[in-house]
């Protein structure tokens, strides 16, 4: 019986007030009607087949995201004046163009909308990145300056950062970037950010500073 | 069951009969029975209260144990050799049986196992006995997360003169291919096929016979076949790029690149003034030509299942040497696995990677709603 049911006693033979029946049972009603919490049920009492799907998180994969391929543009150190004997191109991002734009800020990796619960959302990004170090400190033969370049990650939630990750320097690496945040009831955008550093005045224009690519943002609900 | 509703005699208070009381207690005494949300106040329940984790049908992880000083030489099982090899005599110098090993070496010294619940091959749902996984029946709508970590401890090229794998942007009178853009990739193969875990039976997640996922994964391996006896090769050039892996077409993101190698170059100085080394070497430690030890690399994936399947095993797989390549025919992004060695005329990239630690862990997440 609910906790919180406290009967009514009706003194036996009287004569009894039907406004006493509403009392004696009108507790009950209160908490029956969806008013059973805790302190109602007992450990353990429900099982697997009393639960409908989805009822305690909702799961949200957005997989295979990759830096747009009209985004990238060709390493010209890499193909000019004379081409790699195999003719692999490595095509990414240099600071001349867009959306890198000498570097220093957030450009959009991914952008997804969401209906969610209330509750806690955890935020998992992971992707590939290399930044195209092949020269460490100079290009060959010049003056020219085009290491050390690094890339940060930075996840945002309707715009409000909530993760910001450290710069990274590795030349080829899969990196992977998690945050769990407080989160209301509707439909919530989160977004997910990279930044190189600033350009130099003596960077080389023709490296690709950064690429991406195998890219998976889970959106992992768990209701309040 | 819905709502109770009683027979109110407030404000009226005026005789009750019999039938109406009854009706009350009739109410009353229905509502003991299938009581469910509609009963049930909003958060008014804690997870005591479920007789079976709301979130996780089963989590798992190991690690093969091997854990050595540094400045070891590892077992060579713990030596995962890439498809290009210097010492194949034919015209590509690859064997096919390289394309992909299985991350198999465990305990204390580093010898091969094929038993799963050893080396990365993790049993699903626990153990049944010291050969066989219990193995779970996945549920349309439930998801696994993958997640793993190695320890590179060092990559060993063919040609110990670093300098033969020096590309023309450290080199300009080099006419070697480039090294610096080249990985080795750590990836997941799932078996839903037997208990016991067999190697033939790893497949990937979205294999059209034995996965258990509608997306398209893409493995390092694919696309190079046929191999070695004058076969195909994974030169864009001469292959057209037909074994090019665009990144947009199928899934990577199950994929961890393993950097091996860098260069760097001098300043105006000329050609000669570079440097090449390793990314990592912690058996005889950092050096000019050794960018540091170990490193430990991470990676996960997330895996939204689409057909019931009852999943035996986990493990994880080396593939070869992976570069970059950019079509321009089909302007797409992608990779390819390296089939030219070093000694070969077009130069290529060769050798071993070492590895020590490996963990691999899962979480299946209970089913959505689907």
């Amino acid at each position: 019986m609910p906790y919180r049911f406290t009967k009514s006693d009706i003194t036996s033979g009287s004569i009894v007030q039907s406004r006493q029946l509403d009392n004696a049972v009108g507790t009950f009603a209160d908490v029956i009607n969806g008013g059973m919490d805790r302190d109602n049920i007992p450990v353990d009492a429900i099982g697997r087949l009393s639960c409908t799907d989805n009822f305690h998180h909702s799961i949200k994969i957005f997989s295979n995201i990759n830096a747009p391929d009209d985004e990238l543009f060709p390493d010209q150190n890499y193909v000019e004046p004379t081409p790699n004997r195999l003719g692999r191109l490595m095509y990414g991002y240099r600071y001349a163009d867009d959306p890198t734009n000498s570097g220093g800020g957030y450009a959009t990796a991914t952008s997804q909308a969401a209906a969610m619960e209330e509750g806690m959302l955890e935020i998992s990004w992971h992707c590939s990145e290399a930044k195209t170090q092949y020269w460490s400190y100079w290009k060959d033969h010049s003056s020219d300056k085009v290491a050390l370049k690094s890339v940060q990650w930075q996840i945002r939630v309707d715009g409000n950062v909530v993760y910001t990750g450290p710069a990274q320097f590795e030349i080829m690496n899969t990196s992977i970037h998690r945050c769990t945040i407080p989160i209301s009831k509707g439909t919530h955008t989160v977004s997910v950010h990279w930044r190189v550093p600033l350009q130099r005045d003596d960077d080389d224009q023709d490296q690709v500073v950064l690429s991406w690519w195998g890219g998976q943002l889970v959106l992992i609900n768990k209701y309040r | 069951m819905g709502n109770v509703n009683l027979q109110k005699f407030y404000p009226d208070n005026g005789t009750a009969n019999a039938t109406e009381v009854n009706a009350n207690y009739n109410a009353i005494n229905g509502s003991t029975q299938g009581i469910n949300n509609e009963n049930v106040g909003s958060e008014g329940l804690i997870r005591e209260h479920f007789d079976f984790n709301p979130t996780f049908r089963y989590a798992d992880w190991q690690d093969n144990g091997y854990y050595v000083a540094e400045g070891t030489t590892l077992n060579l099982d713990a030596q995962y050799r890439s498809l290009t090899d210097t010492g194949i005599a034919t015209a590509n110098k690859t064997n096919d049986a390289d394309k992909k090993h299985e991350i198999n070496h465990n305990g204390a010294t580093g010898t091969a196992s094929t038993q799963v619940g050893t080396g990365t091959k993790i049993g699903v749902g626990g153990m049944a006995d010291s050969q066989n996984a219990n193995g779970i029946q996945l549920e349309v709508g439930d998801v696994i997360h993958v997640f793993w970590n190695v320890t590179a401890w060092r990559f060993e090229p063919d040609n110990s003169t670093l300098s033969n794998y020096v590309c023309e942007l450290v080199d300009s009178t080099s006419t070697r291919s480039s090294i610096l853009n080249y990985a080795m990739v750590v990836y997941p193969e799932f078996n839903t096929q037997d208990s016991l875990g067999s190697n033939n039976n790893f497949t990937d997640a979205g294999d059209g016979s034995h996965g258990f996922s509608s997306d398209t994964f893409r493995n390092p391996a694919d696309g190079v076949a046929p191999l070695g006896g004058g076969g195909g090769v994974s030169d864009p050039n001469s292959t057209g790029l037909n074994n090019l892996t665009p990144f947009a077409d199928n899934r990577t993101d199950h994929w961890t690149w393993i950097p091996v190698m860098m260069g760097s170059g001098g300043s105006a100085s000329g050609g000669t003034n570079f440097t090449v080394a390793v990314m990592m070497d912690a058996e005889n430690g950092a050096s000019d030509t050794a960018i540091g030890a170990a490193k430990q690399c991470a990676g996960q994936t997330y895996i939204s299942v689409t057909t019931q399947k009852t999943l035996y095993a986990i493990q994880l797989y080396v593939s070869g040497l992976i570069g970059l390549h950019y079509n321009t025919s089909t302007e797409k992004n992608g990779s390819f696995i390296e089939d030219q060695a070093v000694t070969n005329a077009q130069g290529g990239i060769d050798g071993t990677l070492h590895i020590e630690r490996a963990s691999i862990g899962y979480v299946i997440y209970r089913k959505e709603a689907v």
